[in-house]
């Protein structure tokens, strides 16, 4: 305890946040800059100081109101700084409307975090949250948005606001999965597990569903540490997707095989409805780019139909090319690994969990969408954490970051507790 | 909680990995396969690169000019003759990528000036003009003219014609053709790059792959004694393998099987051996590969449209060289080349070398082997029996004197076509003229009275 106390002191002394803080406030700066000596407007002019002013102003002020990991908030905030500019480099106005997403995930951070800190009895929270969590996965099924065509029917729209439940969900399936797998309760977890699965199947959203199978395969194994579980689990899953194979064979498995044979080849699919025109695109923005990339603005990723929602990062990598991509994508593996940091020092299973779990969200997320776009693996739609545009994505993915932060600020409670217990209550922080 | 931590340390460390894993297998994507992508014909990128840069000339290997911009318009300007011009027309393509994967469109970056430093883009900047690099091609501009005048002008197929020790291409056209320098609108049979794109099978020509893999699979096949009464019958449906003509070769050595193209002793060979040792020395020539040149695209050739394995007819037929197989004609000029260069298969290339504006060589040639098609002394013995086509067999008006050439004719049976295709391929023994070469005429008949005379013609040209 000692050590880790020092270490976090001495990392707050040398002033390695502000370090980080002023390096992601010179990017956004450089990228509003170059944006502005394409196309010089006013618009671009009041990005390019209010964009670095407002992250001085988050990753300076919020730590004073709630003591949270400022490396970790730094990793996000560069994220979606970047997320940000690649929005309003396609399109000023979404970049505008993605602040205002950025700003509401702010808030979902703050409360996630808050209510970590705060609620101390989860017991009486967590048949709420379990009926709360299924009440919104089943929406889609009564207001249902836009046609039924071959993708995922996961959306449900109010009017003008439309808003994709299953990523709300997310944070309330994490506290639950922590909350029994602390308690071991292994087989209700499953339960559960397969009730959230099937409600998703069901909605044809696959790419979800993968990211909370993974998720739950990682913190399952966390908590038994059993890795025959996990083998049985996979065994099992595939038992169910062959009998599924056999009752929608010509129905619903038909998108399936129609996504494996754009990922085998999309060239050859390239004309037909549902084909591999998405991937081709995709694939030639990659290699437009190159190394090193044709330079932000420049770039033509705009080719993609989805280009500033689930192929955003075709476009990170159009345009800075793969040298910076790789970096970005060790920021996301540099976020797991804090997470997972803020999982070890916790002191109870449940909040290690609960700081583990939402790493594995967003890592399984992540690899899904980033090797579906390289052509690594079939391409399911899932949105790329802090990058895509839109509210909904924004939300989930900053409150299941403020879930770790919360843990985070209990670790740092626990840990000056500790120190003014050990030193005798003299000297108050 | 000891054991948790245990565990948290081991899925957070696989799940930093997971992030990384992607864009570890982009950057082999882009190794792999990157120029293939950019170059694509959907790629609209490339549009924009065109009109800020003047692209860079495009010589042959002897200096001739063979595309170059004008500065004012930006527009491309191809060879003065046209002969030249039609017969360069597929490896060139057009600007406007009429061609897939043509040397306009797949050297993209070297032209349009993608290959620049940051250092030379600001130079050129400077300067106030853009401009890309010189490409000089491995093609005999005065060879593929030559084989523009003497190809059947109504009739479809390719000739290429290549290095066997280095890889070079001396020559790749294809018809019918067009002129890029007139031709307003190019229809989708004009732009078929027919030496790289057209699968088909390559009848008899295919003999070397099955005489190959019958010399490697079973020993004292040379000295057996085959008979041959016209053809062979299959099964209750009796499908039946015929000779050409129907011709009776009556008993005959696997010499002269080959010499005078015997199906039935083929079909037999290849019944003997069985799917699986033809399918595996057919994969030693290349065919089933993925193949990613450097410099050129090229359809990857098939045994079979089936993963299963081939019996009874299906297979006799494809010993013969019918049934299913598609080779495109500069694999098997790929072939022959490998048995003319004691079993080696070299790279088929087509850039001898790019300098940049200032002068500076940002490429030069260096040949690379392939693959290992078959052992040294068996490609000896198969140009004894390729040698002895030309001499006394199906490829006797291949014969040029002064060289000693090998051969092998084809003549395949296309349903849907009246005639048959005539194919020819074959190489120079002698070391001054290290060519091998490829010739396909569609619809027109037998290969050793239509392809092997014009490949005659070629080596002649080669040899003045």
């Amino acid at each position: 305890m000692n050590i880790a106390l020092k270490a976090q002191k001495n990392g707050r002394r040398s002033g390695q946040g502000s370090l980080i803080t002023g390096t992601v406030m010179l990017f956004a700066f450089c990228g509003f800059l170059l944006l502005m000596l394409q196309k010089p407007t006013l618009l671009t002019g009041v990005m390019l100081l209010a964009v670095p002013l407002v992250l001085w102003l988050v990753e300076r002020v919020l730590p004073r109101l709630f003591a949270m990991d400022r490396l970790l908030l730094s990793l996000i905030d560069f994220l979606c700084a970047l997320g940000v500019l690649m929005q309003y480099r396609f399109s000023p106005a979404r970049g505008l409307n993605q602040c205002i997403n950025y700003g509401a995930g702010l808030v979902a951070m703050i409360g996630c975090a808050l209510a970590v800190r705060a609620v101390r009895n989860w017991r009486l929270l967590i048949w709420p949250m379990i009926a709360a969590g299924c009440g919104l996965l089943a929406l889609p099924f009564v207001f249902r948005a836009g046609s039924a065509g071959l993708g995922a029917t996961a959306w449900v729209s109010f009017g003008s606001f439309r808003m994709q439940p299953s990523e709300i969900v997310k944070i309330l399936y994490l506290f639950v999965l922590a909350y029994f797998l602390s308690r071991r309760r292994v087989l209700f977890s499953l339960i559960y597990i397969g009730g959230m699965l099937a409600f998703l199947v069901a909605q044809r959203d696959l790419g979800t569903a993968a990211i909370y199978g993974g998720t739950a395969l990682v913190m399952l194994y966390a908590a038994t540490s059993s890795l025959l579980l996990i083998l049985s689990i996979l065994g099992a899953g595939m038992g169910a997707v062959a009998v599924l194979y056999m009752l929608f064979k010509d129905s619903f498995f038909l998108t399936v095989q129609n996504r494996i044979r754009n990922w085998i080849d999309p060239f050859a699919t390239y004309d037909q409805l549902g084909g591999g025109y998405q991937m081709v695109h995709a694939l030639i923005a990659m290699a437009n780019g190159g190394w090193w990339g044709t330079g932000l603005g420049l770039g033509n990723a705009n080719t993609i139909p989805e280009y500033s929602t689930d192929f955003i990062f075709s476009a990170v990598m159009n345009e800075f090319g793969l040298v910076f991509s790789f970096v970005v994508l060790a920021i996301y593996a540099l976020i797991v690994l804090r997470s997972a940091d803020i999982a070890l020092r916790s002191t109870s299973a449940f909040h290690a969990l609960l700081a583990l779990g939402g790493a594995a969200l967003l890592a399984v997320q992540t690899f899904i969408i980033i090797g579906g776009i390289t052509k690594m693996i079939p391409m399911t739609g899932v949105t790329v954490p802090f990058l895509s545009y839109g509210g909904t994505s924004l939300v989930s993915c900053m409150g299941i970051m403020g879930v770790v932060q919360g843990v985070a600020n209990r670790n740092e409670r626990i840990l000056r507790e500790d120190r003014m217990l050990a030193e005798g209550g003299e000297e108050a922080p | 909680m000891k054991q948790l931590r245990h565990a948290i340390r081991i899925c957070a460390v696989l799940l930093a990995v997971m992030m990384v894993l992607p864009m570890l297998y982009g950057g082999y994507s882009l190794i792999r396969y990157g120029t293939r992508w950019r170059t694509s014909e959907y790629n609209t990128y490339l549009t924009g690169m065109k009109s800020d840069v003047i692209a860079g000339n495009i010589y042959d290997r002897s200096g001739v000019l063979l595309a170059s911009t004008d500065p004012e318009t930006h527009s491309r300007v191809y060879a003065g003759d046209e002969t030249l011009r039609r017969a360069m027309a597929h490896v060139l393509g057009n600007a406007r990528g009429a061609v897939k994967n043509a040397v306009e469109t797949f050297f993209a970056d070297y032209l349009y000036g993608g290959k620049m430093s940051f250092i030379e883009r600001f130079n050129q900047t400077m300067r106030g003009e853009l401009r890309g690099d010189d490409l000089v091609l491995t093609l005999d501009g005065g060879l593929s003219a030559y084989i523009e005048s003497i190809f059947p002008q109504d009739k479809n197929g390719a000739v290429v014609v290549m290095n066997y020790r280095t890889g070079e291409i001396y020559a790749m056209n294809s018809y019918p053709t067009f002129d890029p320098a007139s031709a307003a609108y190019v229809n989708i049979n004009q732009s078929l790059n027919r030496a790289t794109r057209w699968l088909s099978a390559p009848g008899s020509a295919f003999k070397i792959v099955t005489l190959a893999a019958a010399l490697q699979n079973m020993p004292g096949v040379e000295e057996r004694t085959f008979t041959c009464t016209g053809g062979l019958s299959f099964g209750e449906h009796q499908r039946t393998v015929r000779d050409y003509g129907g011709t009776a070769h009556g008993s005959l050595s696997l010499r002269k099987a080959f010499i005078r193209s015997c199906n039935s002793t083929f079909a037999t060979l290849a019944g003997e051996m069985g799917d699986s040792a033809l399918r595996r020395t057919a994969e030693s020539f290349g065919i089933g590969d993925d193949f990613t040149f450097r410099d050129l695209v090229v359809e990857n050739s098939a045994f079979s449209l089936s993963e299963r394995e081939l019996l009874g007819a299906d297979l006799a037929w494809t010993g013969a060289g019918q049934h299913q197989l598609g080779i495109t004609p500069l694999h098997m000029c790929m072939i022959a080349a490998a048995v003319a260069n004691d079993g080696v298969m070299m790279e088929p290339r087509l850039l001898l070398s790019a300098t940049s504006p200032m002068g500076v060589q940002r490429l030069t040639f260096e040949a690379a082997a392939y693959r290992t098609a078959l052992p040294a002394s068996v490609a000896q013995t198969i140009r004894g029996y390729m040698r002895d086509v030309v001499q006394s067999g199906t490829g006797r008006s291949a014969r040029v004197s002064g060289l000693s050439i090998c051969a092998k004719t084809g003549t395949a049976e296309i349903d849907t076509q009246e005639n048959d295709n005539a194919w020819f391929v074959g190489f120079a023994e002698d070391g001054a003229v290290p060519v091998a070469v490829c010739v396909v005429v569609a619809d027109s008949g037998a290969g050793g009275s239509v392809a092997a005379p014009i490949a005659q013609k070629i080596f002649t040209y080669m040899n003045r």
